[in-house]
């Protein structure tokens, strides 16, 4: 949603724990999946210029993915964490 | 090998046809998805006119999931004469491989020589991809959905879209929206549109281009380079009900800032949430306004809670509900706030492949959002474990 450049804000109704506490976004880089259903990510940027990329693992095995060309492997149904950087 | 002039080819899951007549490679399928429409060499002289090709000495392998086929083409009309070889390769893991060698046997002016890659428009028209720039750098962008005057991605290097990634070696490549001339197809080419033209060719002058597509078995994903977008403010929301008498408590001792959110049906209520707001004075980032009797919060009625809260927080109005709510009840041009709306990416099926099948869905809301207003959405709330309406 962030990717469309037209989002003030959201709320969630639960609280959810988005491993944001040591790394404040400023900018979200866009991003694409070539297979959204199995493995998406979330990059973003503090006003430092670090990077930290959110990758997510849908599915319920190790997933080995290429990000931008560098090999990650994410565990079953968990966010990896790449950077700050 | 003299073959027929059509050949059904296969490069592992890749299916495709070879044209002899004019050294096409047309329609590379994955499954029932068409990925690339057309790969073809073309020497076009200073009026775009296209020299017509002459195909000969070709040699084919043709194996059950893969291929190698090599031709040489000669180009002559006027004064142009041009020779270029080509070898294309199929491999059994899903990579096809065109390569143009040409040469120039005689001195010309030309606008446009080499390879040139059609994407179908019916798969790709709106549809995102990631380009790979010549300097190396990444972006993220989306086929136009309507015909684009301009080109829409410039020195480009490789492309990528679906599961399928095109390379283009040799020049820089840039794309235009064929549809501009009754095309259905979007044409990635060398040779820049900013760069002069014609261009004199001297004879042996050489132009080498590879394209490759591969299909993509293994998940990649791509990270654009720059920033783009502002990270969205993810804020704590409160509901306030105003028909209570002790409504106020719940703006007492809150530090952080907050999404205040209230349904009101008269002026009296708005009053006394005003007078409460002076006298606690809560740290308020954006006033979620709802009226009872509107599905989506009016004009009329976010311009009222506006002049009672006045100045110092962000309003939205809008529905407790979905984004078929403001997509059915527009607001005008001039609609004093942002557009509040609620999402969850289960509303008709609560499991979890569902819910990831929908993460896609919930961007849609924000784009087209932007067809009918200039406001930004608050997106509130966030229902992840199903429905659950205020």
């Amino acid at each position: 949603m962030a990717q469309t450049g037209n989002v003030h804000s959201l709320t969630l109704e639960q609280r959810v724990d988005l491993g944001l506490s040591d790394f404040k976004p400023v900018h979200v880089l866009a991003t694409q999946s070539s297979h959204p259903l199995v493995t998406d990510a979330l990059a973003m940027v503090d006003p430092e210029g670090h990077r930290l990329t959110l990758i997510v693992n849908f599915t319920d095995r190790a997933l080995k993915v290429s990000l931008n060309g560098k090999e990650q492997t994410v565990p079953a149904n968990q966010v990896l964490r790449v950077g700050p950087a | 090998m003299e073959t027929k002039s059509v050949l059904e080819l296969r490069a592992g899951p890749l299916t495709m046809t070879f044209d002899a007549s004019n050294a096409f490679i047309r329609h590379i399928r994955w499954g029932g998805q068409e990925l690339v429409r057309a790969i073809y060499g073309a020497v076009r002289d200073h009026n775009w006119a296209t020299i017509p090709s002459a195909i000969t000495n070709l040699k084919t392998e043709l194996g059950n999931d893969s291929f190698r086929i090599t031709f040489d083409v000669t180009c002559c009309e006027r004064e142009i004469d041009y020779f270029w070889r080509g070898s294309i390769r199929g491999d059994p893991s899903g990579k096809v491989t065109y390569v143009f060698d040409g040469e120039a046997r005689s001195n010309f002016q030309r606008n446009r020589i080499g390879l040139c890659v059609l994407h179908p428009v019916e798969d790709c028209a709106g549809r995102r991809c990631a380009i790979e720039h010549v300097d190396g750098s990444r972006e993220i962008g989306t086929f136009p959905r309507t015909i684009w005057p301009e080109q829409p991605f410039f020195d480009i290097r490789a492309i990528e879209y679906s599961q399928v990634q095109i390379r283009c070696e040799g020049e820089t490549f840039e794309m235009e929206d064929q549809r501009n001339y009754g095309d259905a197809s979007f044409k990635t080419y060398s040779t820049p549109q900013r760069l002069p033209k014609p261009a004199p060719v001297s004879v042996g002058q050489r132009v080498r281009h590879e394209v490759s597509v591969t299909l993509t078995e293994h998940p990649r994903i791509i990270v654009a380079d720059r920033p783009k977008f502002s990270f969205p403010n993810i804020g704590r929301r409160i509901d306030i009900d105003l028909s209570r008498p002790d409504f106020a408590k719940a703006l007492e001792h809150i530090a952080e800032p907050l999404h205040i959110a209230f349904t009101y049906s008269s002026e009296d209520e708005l009053k006394k949430l005003a007078e409460a707001v002076k006298r606690i004075k809560p740290n308020i980032a954006v006033w979620l306004v709802y009226h009872k009797n509107e599905t989506c919060t009016s004009t009329q009625s976010l311009l009222a809670a506006r002049k009672a809260l006045g100045a110092g927080a962000e309003f939205a109005g809008g529905t407790r509900e979905w984004f078929v709510d403001w997509n059915t009840q527009r607001p005008p041009k001039d609609y004093p706030g942002m557009l509040a709306y609620a999402a969850t990416p289960h509303i008709h099926q609560p499991d979890f492949t569902t819910m990831i099948e929908n993460i896609a869905g919930l961007a849609h809301g924000p784009e087209s959002a932007k067809a009918f207003s200039d406001n930004p959405v608050v997106i509130s709330p966030i229902t992840l474990s199903g429905p659950n309406l205020p």
